[in-house]
């Protein structure tokens, strides 16, 4: 049963990363994008990274997607009028140099993961390994050992913070 | 490790001085912020502590990096004139305060002990150089140059971090030294053998290529003339300074810490990188019309220079890296505070020139300019008396004294790419002295003279006695 | 605490009855619904007045920084989730250490307040 949702989501996440990936259609991108946060958390909770799946829930399907849907409504779409549109235009595209790169970072991986030997920790690949609750770690971790970077990540927001609101300001010209 | 913590504080007091309505006192203050630093920093001399769990390490060598980046980071505030009187479009309280995160992530750059830490300390560095790049919102090549910073940036800082992922996953530890071990184990065996073996060194080259992105060395450069070109002088001024140094001690420490067992796999490319950083980073320079475009191209080589004794791994190379860095960070900034004051007088409708044909005549009505700029690009050249030329000679040293034929092989091409150096230096020399120009007095405030003072003094000095600091080292 | 990724069908359940209600109504307001064309029907609004201008205007740019905004404090939530639920294990350190990092960014946000970024009649 259970690797029947595995693929199911496996499926829904590349698909729509296809869709983000081939529309011309901002609004579509951005919308298609949503299938694909969905179907990485639903792949985290059957991985074990439950915290992790509501992060991604509450800050990428919450947030990040509001803030691009929200770009779209942004920019000036004056240039494709004509064709009433939100197509994205781009002049040049050197599709060339993107293939090298895709390439190489592709080719990276598949030997990474390829030779890779995993230690089989369980007899059937979809078999559950008992999965518990990873939130309380992470609190205690996150409060004791890892405190500085928690700390820390305070000021990257606070810099954030501030960098957003000084650019996003208008000035009076 | 107290230093990040007072910066982080001053740079909110920062933000809040800014509703004072009084520019004046942001510029003191500020400076008055990174000498507090800068005393926190020297305070930990001779000990070695580990903080909050293993998070940052503090011993001299990082005290050495903090204290070169405090000292980069006090002398551009100084040249930063209090970003002019421009109440409407300048907004100095900001910017001082995201220029005191930056420097509070480039020191965790310089003294992580966790991966975690690096991370977050390039985010932070990162995240304000992109606002610090784009802040003359009005400047369309500011604006563009933000935006590819931005895009190329988190770019990069996302291949590294899925790299920090794979070294995690094959050692199962964010610790250098952890890493080191696990490292050193994996290299015991065959490498067909070790099941983590692939995965960390996929990690390792992930790692490596976003460390290299940051320090703009080739292929990974090509942000760098754009966005150098494009951000407001003052903030270049920084970005090939403090970026630059955090970034080379980042990968320094990383690299000779935490696989040194594997230095074939990193080495190899990195004899090629830096060879094309050298060779791109020069001979691009020499087809340059723009000074400041110049300047960009000149960090890339010498990000090519500091990678040769990241490389030959010699005993001395801690000292080389800290002498060099020291060395190019105070003649760039002198050479970017005489093109800030000269490109403004030059200004055509509003814009301020940046071609070399601006310092035309400057010798004639500006001799302390033309002198402080001349000292500069000598030092950027590596010809004796000036510091850079020490700089060079120590990382040549160390090329030489490594016992691999390969090392003579760049150590030539370094020099030979020096040479080329030498002649794209000289360009804004011959114009401030021979060319002819109507270049007006300009006139300094106080302060900026003194730095101006202070940078051509060092130079001069570390070029004649190298052994001051270098014995520090 | 352990859990079975079955335990997550709940949420599958609603994100489907969710989308389902939607496509339902949406073809069922079709096929049910008479359809009749005129100039006036068809009319974006159909109140008399003829709409002028384009659609896609850009929108105000204050809107985008209160996205920003909320993405940012959305990220200071999940960082707050994992401390609440381990609130009584780490007790009083736990506390001092989340005040720390709620004091640093509610410091940037009086400043975003105090600097009338938020201002909307500005």
């Amino acid at each position: 049963m259970i690797q029947f949702v595995f693929i199911a989501f496996m499926v829904l996440t590349l698909a729509s990363a296809l869709v983000v990936l081939l529309t011309k259609n901002v609004l579509y991108a951005a919308f298609s994008l949503l299938g694909t946060f969905l179907g990485v958390s639903a792949l985290y909770v059957l991985a074990g990274a439950d915290f992790l799946a509501v992060a991604q829930i509450l800050v990428y399907v919450g947030g990040v997607l509001v803030l691009l849907i929200f770009g779209v409504m942004l920019t000036n779409q004056q240039g494709n009028k004509s064709r009433g549109r939100n197509d994205i235009t781009t002049e040049s595209s050197n599709r060339v140099l993107g293939v090298f790169v895709m390439l190489g970072f592709s080719a990276t991986l598949l030997y990474t993961f390829g030779r890779a030997r995993f230690l089989t920790i369980q007899d059937s690949l979809f078999e559950a390994v008992e999965p518990t609750s990873t939130t309380q770690t992470i609190g205690v971790e996150l409060m004791t050992n890892y405190v500085l970077p928690f700390e820390v990540s305070g000021v990257l927001l606070m810099a954030v913070l501030i960098g957003a609101a000084y650019l996003s300001t208008k000035t009076k010209n | 490790m107290n230093a990040i913590i007072a910066l982080s504080l001053f740079g909110i007091t920062n933000l809040f001085l800014g509703f004072l309505n009084n520019r004046k006192i942001l510029l003191p203050a500020t400076l008055l912020f990174v000498l507090i630093a800068f005393g926190l920093n020297l305070a930990d001399w001779n000990h070695e502590y580990y903080w909050f769990h293993n998070m940052l390490k503090t011993n001299n060598l990082s005290i050495n990096f903090t204290s070169i980046i405090l000292v980069a980071t006090a002398l551009v505030v100084a040249i930063s004139r209090g970003f002019g009187n421009d109440e409407e479009h300048t907004h100095p309280a900001e910017y001082y305060g995201i220029l005191l995160f930056s420097v509070v992530g480039a020191i965790m750059m310089v003294t992580f002990q966790s991966l975690f830490m690096l991370f977050v300390g390039i985010e932070i560095l990162s995240v304000a150089m992109y606002v610090l790049t784009g802040s003359d919102k009005r400047n369309l090549r500011s604006n563009e140059a933000a935006l590819k910073y931005f895009l190329m940036g988190s770019f990069a800082t996302g291949i590294m971090l899925f790299g920090i992922a794979l070294v995690y996953g094959a050692t199962g530890s964010f610790d250098i030294n952890g890493i080191g071990n696990m490292v050193n184990q994996a290299k015991l065996q065959d490498i067909m053998l070790n099941p983590y073996g692939p995965i960390l060194y996929g990690g390792i080259i992930l790692i490596f290529v976003g460390l290299l992105f940051k320090i703009s060395a080739a292929p990974f450069h090509f942000w760098t003339p754009d966005v150098y070109d494009g951000a407001p002088s003052i903030f270049t001024a920084f970005m090939s300074t403090v970026v630059k140094t955090a970034g080379v001690a980042a990968t320094y420490r990383l690299l000779s810490i935490s696989f040194p067992a594997v230095y074939g796999l990193w080495g190899n490319p990195l004899v090629y990188i830096t060879c094309l950083t050298l060779f791109i980073g020069n001979i691009t320079a020499v087809y340059q019309q723009s000074f400041k475009r110049m300047l960009a191209y000149s960090s890339i080589s010498h990000a090519g220079y500091l990678l040769i004794t990241v490389l030959a791994k010699t005993p001395t190379t801690n000292s080389s890296i800290l002498f060099y860095s020291l060395a190019y960070s105070i003649a760039t900034i002198s050479a970017f505070a005489v093109l800030m004051v000269v490109s403004e007088a030059q200004s055509k409708s509003g814009k301020p020139d940046e071609s070399f044909t601006a310092l035309n005549g400057l010798a004639t009505n500006n001799p302390f300019l033309a002198f402080v700029l001349t000292v500069s690009m000598l030092s950027l050249a590596g010809i004796p008396l000036t510091a850079g030329f020490f700089g060079k000679f120590f990382i040549f040293a160390d090329a030489f004294s490594n016992v691999s034929s390969l090392f003579k092989t760049i150590a030539v091409v370094a020099i030979l790419m020096s040479t080329v150096g030498i002649y794209y230096y000289f360009k804004p020399i011959i114009a401030a002295y021979l060319k002819k120009g109507d270049l007006e007095k300009i006139e300094l405030s106080p302060i900026y003279k003194l730095t101006l003072i202070i940078t051509t003094a060092l130079t001069i000095l570390l070029g004649i006695a190298p052994d001051l600091v270098k014995n520090i080292f | 605490m352990n859990y079975q990724p079955s335990d997550y069908l709940p949420i599958i359940v609603q994100i489907g009855a969710a989308l389902a209600f939607i496509v339902l109504t949406m073809v069922a307001t079709h096929w049910l619904g008479p359809k009749r064309h005129s100039k006036a029907k068809d009319d974006v609004f159909e109140c008399g007045i003829e709409s002028v201008g384009n659609a896609r205007t850009p929108i105000s740019v204050k809107y985008f920084l209160v996205a920003i905004l909320f993405v940012l404090f959305d990220v200071e939530i999940i960082f707050m989730y994992p401390w609440a639920v381990n609130f009584k294990t780490l007790g009083w350190d736990g506390f001092l250490e989340m005040i720390v990092f709620m004091s640093l960014l509610l410091a940037g946000f009086i400043y975003v307040l105090k600097k009338g970024v938020l201002d909307w009649e500005k």
